[in-house]
């Protein structure tokens, strides 16, 4: 890597107002990293956190689920929906509340959500629609996929004004703009803090990698969900993801996914009822 | 494309040559997803081997009607197409890009159209 990629990523993991997730959020990180964590375990631990465990409850019980009845603690969110589901929606919640709302010129705060949420919900329609062993990560994976572009865009607001005259100029993607400026992009960034803040392997490298999916070695169809769901939450127009165009999706993709036209046009139709259904998670972040 | 087992062949595959049965009638088409159905049926038929590909692209989808609901239908319909043909101008020559696109113009119609009458239509 060239010099400049180590001094922008010094800067970034030196910066003193980096987002900081709380407490609990990184002892949970910790502990799913051992084996001999319990469901238990995590349930406590995020029940000990009032504000966390309100807002996960909040998202359990958001219109997104449409669970028919009230669920008032972790323990039984965890009895209805697994585990990994509730551990990842606090995640989630903890991470949407990180972050503050970023007024630079030219960027959309709340379409960059609005289209991460798409991703995230596509993702986890995809997931399931195949069957993939990571159903419970994909979601998760789908929302923080950009975040690099939030640290980007705050932390180099210079560098961010060159990509987007790049973009209208030479109508190019953001992507091909920011290797022009900075010889990387936000998925390189989103990567550094992914590792910063301790998320797990499969996470980070579905952010690292979700622009370059055919180089992924490991947790490949994670990698190729994520790639995918960005590819057609653009193609259904939701939110903004940077550019105006759409990163093409390769066919060896498709084909690994087992994807079919009609197994699209299904996704697609759930993906839009479910984007439907997410006001209370793009409320986390309209409060700022 | 390879000679393959029925046994072996998977959903997603997609057949690289026609299948013939023993008169030569056509069983199915080149192209043709290897779905489980067709598996059945191929199994059902006597048929050993297939040639399967695993890289061809979709075929083409059908574009959904563009007058369905009326004159507001319809311009609702050219203003989605319009959006998707500035999404996709880099991708025209890419076959499976084109069938992401017809799949999102059919959905976002659709979708639209069932939402036209009483509530707002998602923020897009
Ligand atoms: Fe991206
Ligand atoms: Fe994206």
């Amino acid at each position: 890597m060239t010099p400049d990629y180590q001094n922008y990523r010094a800067v970034v993991e030196n910066a003193k107002d980096l987002p900081k997730l709380s407490s609990v959020i990184t002892r949970l990180l910790e502990m799913i990293k051992s084996p001999t964590t319990s469901a238990a375990d995590v349930g406590q631990l995020i029940s000990q956190d009032v504000a966390l465990a309100s807002l996960t409850l909040k998202l359990v019980n958001s219109p997104f689920y449409g669970f028919s009845q009230k669920i008032y603690s972790i323990t039984h969110a965890i009895v209805i929906m697994g585990f990994s589901r509730v551990k990842n929606l606090a995640l989630a919640g903890s991470v949407l509340r990180s972050f503050k709302p970023t007024h630079t010129e030219g960027f959309d705060y709340y379409g960059f959500w609005e289209h991460s949420m798409a991703t995230a919900i596509t993702a986890d329609v995809l997931a399931q629609a195949i069957d993939s062993d990571y159903s419970d990560e994909a979601f998760i994976s789908g929302l923080l996929h950009d975040q690099g572009k939030l640290i980007f865009v705050r932390y180099f607001p210079d560098e961010f004004a060159k990509v987007r005259k790049l973009i209208d100029r030479q109508q190019i993607t953001m992507r091909e703009a920011e290797h022009q400026v900075l010889g990387f992009d936000h998925s390189h960034i989103g990567g550094w803090l992914a590792e910063k803040w301790n998320f797990p392997e499969h996470l980070c490298l579905g952010i690292r990698m979700h622009h370059a999916p055919l180089l992924a070695r490991q947790h490949r169809q994670l990698i190729w969900l994520v790639h995918a769901a960005d590819v057609f939450s653009r193609a259904l127009c939701i939110g903004d993801g940077g550019d105006p165009f759409i990163p093409e999706m390769p066919q060896y993709i498709w084909n690994q996914l087992r994807l079919t036209p009609e197994r699209v046009g299904n996704v697609f139709e759930n993906a839009l009822s479910g984007m439907a259904r997410a006001g209370d998670f793009l409320e986390l972040v309209r409060a700022g | 494309m390879r000679w393959i087992p029925v046994s072996q062949a998977a959903s997603g595959m997609v057949l690289g040559e026609p299948v013939l049965d023993s008169q030569g009638r056509i069983l199915a088409r080149k192209g043709e997803n290897l779905s489980e159905e067709l598996l059945g049926l191929l199994r059902a038929s006597g048929i050993g081997n297939v040639f399967a590909a695993e890289t061809a692209a979709p075929d083409e989808v059908p574009r959904a009607d563009q007058t369905a609901g009326g004159p507001a239908g319809a311009e609702m319909a050219a203003a989605v197409r319009k959006r998707l043909e500035v999404r996709f101008r880099r991708h025209q020559d890419n076959a499976l890009m084109q069938t992401i696109r017809n799949l999102a113009e059919n959905q976002l119609i659709q979708a639209r159209l069932s939402t036209q009458t009483n509530q707002p239509p998602p923020r897009v």
